[in-house]
């Protein structure tokens, strides 16, 4: 009898039971993946001004934003984590771009942050801890033709060296935690420069991106975009 | 309690008793743990494969054993660096594979490099590596994987990024720092 069992075992319900394993790793695999790949934005883009961007600059607060748990309280740009940011980008694909923010991950590890992307690879530049929840004016401005500078509230932070032009600017959230929560705040006093001219306004509402359901985004007005993510906007 | 499957190929019903549950479940716990260890033992594969692979160390005839970079002549322990300190800053930013290549420099050595290793229209800015003393031994250690987590800019036309597989750090006495991070075929394994 017993012997009869572990026959029909072998034969008929092992390669079931090995398809229901199967499937079940599948699954498995399949979600632990989808776990670590969230990425998304609400930004905006000025796009229309020309294409010799040279300068970016926004009026915006540090956020005190909800962050899932798991990323480092130490440790800068690990997930999940969520950006203010902004940036000058040189080509359509964006693997080219000069970049300014803040960093938001676990239980208010708040950071500031420079860097630039050049051929897809991304060089961190600079951070500083303990940045607060103030209101601050970032700025990217190229002078003098080459140099890129990198200021908060005017204060210098790095200057980049790179004889090249942007394509558009853009500003906004950039996010790796699909449950954080980030409150509506806004970006205030949107500016740009062209070929190293004169500040101004931005004006064409000419672009934006907002990756539903989790991200939230809109104009209030041409220098002026709003943000949130799991949160009304 | 019994269970029936229906065997589409054949058209027959294979009944499970509740015996047969109990052994499904069983077999399930079985082969979740088999594939635990089956990843463990892949991923330490890799590492040590790829560590084999490291270049631009000196290297004896022997292996010092798994897993680790045999230095010979170089002043600077790079695979203790690259196979320790480095390796757990990779791993806090995201699935390591291996390491794909390690260099010993100094500060100075570094920071000249940093400064011109994309010519003279790339960018480039003064190393922070410039306010260390000159004679500071460092490694600069790569690693293969996937990484995410980083800042990025927004494609135009709302297209998906093409994954980070590649990460150098900067691994010192006292701290490890990024150094890039970018698709594996556009940051190239190279040093000072």
């Amino acid at each position: 009898m017993g012997r009869v069992r572990a026959d029909r075992i072998w034969r008929k319900e092992l390669p079931a039971l090995s398809f229901v394993l199967g499937a079940v790793m599948v699954v498995l695999s399949v979600t632990a993946d989808a776990s670590h790949s969230f990425h998304k934005y609400s930004v905006a883009y000025e796009t229309s001004a020309g294409t010799a961007y040279t300068a970016v600059q926004v009026v915006r607060s540090d956020g005190s934003f909800s962050i899932s748990s798991g990323s480092s309280c130490t440790t800068h740009f690990t997930t999940p984590v969520v950006y203010q940011t902004q940036w000058v980008v040189m080509t359509s694909d964006a693997q080219n771009w000069v970049e300014i923010g803040t960093g938001h991950q676990c239980d208010g590890f708040r950071y500031w942050f420079w860097g630039t992307g050049q051929g897809g690879v991304w060089y961190p530049l600079g951070t500083a801890d303990n940045v607060g929840t103030n209101t601050h004016t970032f700025t990217i401005r190229r002078e003098a033709g080459k140099d890129w500078v990198y200021r908060v509230d005017g204060v210098h932070k790095m200057t980049l060296v790179w004889q090249i032009t942007g394509l558009f600017d853009s500003v906004g959230l950039e996010s790796y935690d699909g449950h954080a929560v980030a409150g509506s705040h806004t970006y205030r006093q949107l500016s740009r420069q062209i070929n190293e001219g004169a500040w101004e306004l931005w004006a064409g509402f000419d672009n934006k991106r907002v990756d539903g359901p989790e991200m939230c985004g809109g104009w209030n007005s041409a220098s002026e975009w709003r943000a949130a993510e799991n949160s009304s906007c | 309690m019994e269970l029936c499957l229906r065997v589409a190929c054949r058209g027959e019903f294979i009944v499970l008793s509740k015996r047969s549950v109990s052994f499904a479940l069983s077999l399930l716990t079985v082969g979740a743990a088999s594939l635990g260890i089956l990843l463990v033992t892949q991923s330490a594969h890799h590492s040590s494969n790829l560590i084999a692979d490291t270049t631009s160390v000196v290297r004896s005839p022997g292996s010092t054993g798994e897993g680790a970079v045999d230095i010979v002549a170089a002043p600077l322990d790079v695979s203790g660096r690259c196979n320790d300190a480095g390796l757990a800053r990779a791993r806090s930013h995201g699935r390591v594979d291996g390491v794909a290549g390690a260099f010993a420099t100094t500060a100075s050595e570094f920071a000249v490099w940093q400064e011109t290793r994309h010519g003279p229209t790339g960018p480039r800015s003064i190393s922070p590596w410039r306010s260390r003393p000159g004679g500071e031994p460092i490694a600069l250690c790569y690693y293969d994987g996937l990484f995410e987590g980083f800042p990025r800019a927004p494609r135009l036309d709302g297209a998906p990024h093409q994954p980070y597989e590649r990460i150098a750090i900067v691994v010192s006495s006292d701290a490890t720092t990024i150094d890039a991070v970018g698709p594996r075929d556009r940051l190239e394994v190279r040093g000072p």
